[in-house]
């Protein structure tokens, strides 16, 4: 699905005028086509690429270097478990083994997760949330909701809203709407390979 | 002035020795000016900076600011630091010795240190700095990280991601120098991976120059691989014969076998570079498939014979013809791929053995003149390479030089890094359109059209008169005592262009060529505004019917641009220049190569003398070239290999030996002699071919009398005034640069110079028309060489054959739309003649109503269907149901 000409002009018109060299808007953009998106695929690395003079490669290069862009398709539920110390000592390893097997999905230590079939969940370990206190702590959407224990995954999956901590959402600098996931159905959608 | 500006020149003490440079110079290099060595693995000075290793780390102290304390010194990259008044830099310094123990220690926790079975070991530069720098102990105790070994990026190279270091050398070259990024590190910290474009082989013709710039072989050879240590091989400094660039070459052999080629840093032709075809296709001099022994036909078969009969029936074979239609009814081809000490044993063969007109070296060839700019008193190829790099705009005309002169591309891409804007005027896109400021899509065939219109333009708008002019003006105007401070003429004055133009307009000529004329216009309006304009010129538009009227355009346009060097045009083979300056080229009242065959094929040539040359394979019309070769009463091969040509026509076959067994001299496209050493002894009974061409004269009753090689290099040094100025002194081992026309046998700036036709307009000759007018069915079919076709000197590598594309056509998406075929099916293609099965690729490369197909791969080769009287004929495409492919191609022969 090629990027929609609002994305592009974001880019263009908000993003590349910022720096002083059109690479370091990569990032931005690349946040911005994965909002639309819900991933960022081959293609979008080669529409940004062009957008910025930068070759696909190296696009694709970038992304992977942060965990937060997906260059796989991910479910329209992107679940994560902070599994750092204050949340590992409150059971986070099993609440994520718990989730799995209740989707499906197969499960090692330290290596949660994947995408359910029917593309609704992807289930992955996340690095300290910063909501210790609520440990066992779980991101969905970038939406905070904690404590989640392993016995509560069963309600957790029924009744996430109330689960929820009351944070904000991270801002997307210059672009209005929900960030990565939250938004309804990325069209596209295709299982994970 | 002077007193404010700033010194161009900084002074720095390092070690304690006090050294001058250049402003701007990076620590590391004004170091190595005083002979002192900073360990490194990811700085490399022919790539951008990173650094990332912080292996060149030094304690660097700063001069304090007036009535300050003095700071203690920082550890600095010496890599990314650029020198400064009074810096103080300490390279062994406890500090920067202490922190490269750390670097080393940190690099080897996840390195394999699996030396004994690392092709690198022994020239590692991990391995060398870790035993200059390390710590004696790892104290890492833990597993060390587990990722792909032996993992192939490509049939060629193959990576260990357990050994690399992360130093982005590779990426940084791919992106930076080709400019075809089609490697990147993913993820990050220690899982980084080096990967490919979506984990896809990768397809540049660049990639074997990774393996030597990777310092700790992750990046290994496919080819070298477990074949031999470094210690336990021969060098030979040699030169690549592959294509008319000439890089230099070091042939490492062991046990008398090619086990893998380095390039031999010059900085004026390939500097650290080769392509793969010069790297990966190197090891055919060890060839099994090699001819091993002389052949004569006897009741039409070829049959094993020994040099005293193979040469003897040569001779009596010869001297009948000779005799009974004397020597003009011989045709002698070859020698674009030879050294040239066998293009000169073989020019003096022809013409005091033989007695014929008939010789040249450039297949296919339509007319006389070797160099078409030879009448206008200009070289064909007019300056160095190392000029492409500080052009304000290159033209390139009827070449895709990627394919054709892969390693002079690199150079042309640095000039266009350097700011040089790129004109490309070809019938279909190639890999350098895609740095290219103005691509000029003209029909096949239109090239003279194309020219003509630039020309109009800049009738239309001259060009300023400016420092370009000034510097390529006649030394006379400039002798005068003290030239006159008059205002210059704001334009250059085109009145005689006008006059050589005649009534051409640009409207006139993009309707002939197919290019917009306010395409025309804006390319036209680059070049003149362009310091250093410079253009080069396909090999295959210099042996056309039209070459004569290309070339008189090409020096109007020249001159139009006040810097009549600016024209060259690539040589049509890797010693093609050298030939031509051995004199294998026509003689009075001479046929050129094609119309040899032509003539041969008409019964009037009764014998033909083919030197390394598979006319069957290379001629275009096939059909003609057999028709020549059942002819011809006599045909004589030097060969290689067991080709079609020795198969089906040759009266005697001698087996040659290679370019990797043989000493001599090559001659590259800028004019620039080189050496070549032997790497391999001959173990077959092969011989030079120069040797080939002394017996049989002897045995013809006028030897020319020929032992070893540097005797005729000797004789051709004095003979050929170009070379002239080398005729008593060695040949330097970076080469040198010979003119025939313009004076100075060295490397001039390529600018100006008197020339008795300074300045004057010729005029333009009209060329046969080449291309069927538009608007007839079909698609016109526009063939070229590709880098690597001509496979029978990588047959014996699978490697490399792995790279060599499926013989292929290419249209473009309208016409596949309209035949309803799609990308990868196996279509074939048909003329009158019959038709050739080929895999269809489906892009916007070709446009609209034109294909194209290589002409140098796949059996059989496509000049199969064409005629020698339609240089670009029209085709048809109909798709091949996959599975009969047997039975299309008996079709294919009728």
């Amino acid at each position: 699905m090629p990027l929609s000409q609002a994305v592009k002009d974001l880019v263009v018109n908000e993003y590349i005028p910022r720096y002083p060299t059109k690479r370091a808007a990569l990032v931005m953009a690349l946040w911005a086509a994965q909002n639309e998106q819900g991933w960022l695929s081959s293609e979008t690395f080669e529409e940004i690429g062009e957008l910025l003079d930068l070759d696909a490669t190296d696009v694709n290069a970038v992304a992977s270097f942060y965990t937060m862009f997906h260059r796989r398709p991910i479910g329209r539920q992107l679940i994560e478990v902070c599994d750092n110390p204050p949340c590992l000592v409150n059971n986070a390893h099993e609440t994520m083994q718990r989730l799995c097997d209740r989707l499906g999905l197969e499960s090692a230590a330290g290596h949660g997760g994947g995408t359910t079939a029917d593309g609704e969940y992807t289930v992955r370990f996340a690095e300290c949330l910063a909501a210790c206190d609520m440990a066992p702590a779980v991101q969905v959407n970038y939406r905070y909701y904690g404590p989640v224990r392993p016995d509560d995954v069963e309600r957790f999956l029924a009744n996430m809203e109330s689960f929820s901590i009351e944070t904000p959402i991270p801002p997307v600098p210059g672009q209005s709407g929900p960030p990565a996931g939250a938004a309804a159905t990325p069209a596209g959608m295709v299982k994970e390979g | 002035m002077a007193a404010t500006a700033p010194p161009t020149t900084v002074t720095l003490t390092i070690d304690g020795q006090e050294v001058t440079v250049p402003r701007g110079t990076l620590v590391i290099e004004a170091a190595r000016q005083i002979g002192i060595e900073i360990p490194v693995f990811c700085y490399h000075p022919k790539l951008s900076l990173v650094g990332a290793c912080r292996m060149c780390s030094c304690e660097i102290q700063m001069p304090p600011p007036p009535g300050q304390q003095p700071r203690p010194p920082g550890i600095l990259t010496a890599c990314t630091t650029q020198v400064a008044p009074g810096m103080v830099v300490n390279t062994l310094g406890p500090q920067s010795t202490k922190h490269r123990e750390a670097v080393i220690e940190f690099l080897l926790i996840n390195h394999p240190l699996d030396c004994p079975v690392c092709d690198a070991g022994g020239e590692c530069p991990l391995q060398d700095n870790s035993h200059a720098w390390g710590p004696k102990e790892s104290r890492f105790e833990e597993h060390k990280r587990l990722a792909r070994k032996g993992a192939p990026l490509s049939p060629l190279v193959v990576l260990d991601q357990e050994r690399c270091i992360v130093c982005y050398r590779c990426t940084r070259f791919m992106a930076e120098v080709p400019g075809q990024a089609e490697l990147d590190f993913f993820s990050r910290g220690f899982s980084s991976q080096l990967r490919t474009i979506d984990d896809q082989p990768m397809k540049s013709h660049f990639q074997g120059n990774i393996i030597d710039l990777c310092p700790c072989g992750a990046l290994t050879s496919e080819t070298y691989r477990f074949k031999a240590r470094p210690h336990d091989l021969d060098h030979a400094d040699s030169v690549c014969a592959q294509c008319p660039v000439g890089c230099n070459m070091i042939i490492d052999s062991r046990s008398n076998e090619v086990v893998r080629v380095r390039p031999r840093q010059n900085e004026a032709v390939n500097e650290i570079w080769l392509c793969d075809k010069g790297r990966f296709g190197q090891y055919y001099f060890s060839s099994k498939e090699r001819i091993a022994q002389p052949h004569v036909r006897q009741d039409d078969q070829l049959r094993p014979a020994s040099w005293s009969e193979a040469i003897g029936s040569a001779a009596v074979a010869l001297q009948g013809v000779k005799g009974r239609y004397g020597g003009q009814a011989i045709g002698v081809i070859g020698g674009r791929n030879l050294t040239n000490e066998d293009c000169y044993a073989l020019a003096r063969f022809a013409s005091e053995v033989l007695e014929t007109p008939n010789v040249d070296h450039r297949t296919g060839a339509r007319h006389t003149a070797a160099n078409p700019l030879a009448e206008h008193g200009l070289d064909a190829f007019n300056s160095p390479f190392v000029d492409a790099e500080g052009a304000g705009a290159i033209m390139l005309l009827g070449t895709d030089v990627y394919e054709e002169m892969p390693v002079f591309w690199l150079r042309i891409r640095k000039g266009v890094k350097n700011g040089a804007k790129l004109i490309i005027a070809n019938p279909r896109a190639t890999e350098a359109d895609r740095v290219a400021f103005h691509r000029l899509r003209h029909r096949p065939g239109a090239e003279l059209a194309v020219l003509r219109g630039l020309l109009a333009a800049l009738v239309e708008s001259p060009p300023l008169e400016g420092p370009a002019a000034v510097e390529a003006s006649p030394p006379a105007a400039l002798e005068g005592t003290q030239p006159a401070q008059a205002p210059p003429p704001p334009t250059r004055d085109l009145s005689g262009l006008r006059d050589a133009l005649g009534d051409a307009s640009v409207e006139g000529a993009a309707e002939a060529c197919g290019v917009t004329a306010e395409t025309l216009r804006a390319a036209a309006a680059t070049l003149a505004g362009a310091r250093n304009p410079l253009i080069y010129v396909g090999a295959r538009l210099a042996i056309r019917a039209d070459a004569p009227g290309l070339a008189a355009a090409l020096v109007n346009l020249a001159t139009a641009l006040g810097q009549r060097r600016a024209v060259s045009f690539f040589p049509e083979g890797a010693n093609a220049r050298g030939a031509a300056l051995a004199g294998l080229v026509p003689g009075e009242g001479g046929l050129p190569a094609g119309e040899i065959i032509a003539q041969a094929a008409a019964g009037k040539i009764k014998a033909l003398y083919l030197v390394g040359e598979n006319v069957l394979a290379t001629h275009p019309d096939a059909e003609q070239a057999r028709q020549a070769l059942a002819n011809a009463e006599v045909v004589v091969v030097h060969e290689l290999f067991p080709t079609e040509t020795a198969a089906l026509g040759a009266t005697v076959v001698f087996p040659a030996t290679s370019l990797g067994e043989k000493d001599g001299t090559l001659t590259n496209a800028e004019g620039r002699i080189q050496t070549v050493h032997y790497a391999l002894r001959t173990e077959s009974s092969a011989r030079p071919d120069w040797r080939i061409l002394s017996d049989l004269s002897g045995e013809m009753g006028a030897s020319l009398g020929y032992a070893a090689a540097v005797e005729i290099t000797r004789d051709l040094l004095a003979d050929v005034p170009a070379y002239a100025p080398l005729a008593d002194g060695a040949i330097p081992a970076e080469g040198v640069i010979v003119r025939q026309h313009g004076g100075e046998a060295s490397d001039g700036t390529g600018t100006g110079g008197p020339n008795a036709s300074w300045g004057a307009y010729v005029p333009i000759p009209e060329g046969p028309a080449l291309a069927p007018p538009p608007g007839q069915e079909g698609l016109t079919l526009v063939t070229y060489g590709e880098l690597l076709g001509d496979e029978s000197t990588l047959q014996d590598v699978p490697e490399v054959l792995e790279m060599v594309p499926e013989p292929y056509v290419e249209v473009n998406r309208q016409d596949a739309a309209r035949l309803g075929l799609t990308e990868g099916r196996l279509v074939r293609l048909r003329t009158a003649r019959g038709g050739v099965e080929r895999r269809l690729r489906v892009n916007g490369r070709c446009p609209v109503g034109v294909c194209y197909t290589p002409d140098n791969l796949g059996r059989p080769r496509v000049n199969m269907i064409l005629d020698w009287a339609q240089p670009f004929p029209t085709v048809t495409l109909e798709p091949v149901r996959e599975g009969v492919a047997a039975e299309a191609l008996a079709e294919a022969g009728d």
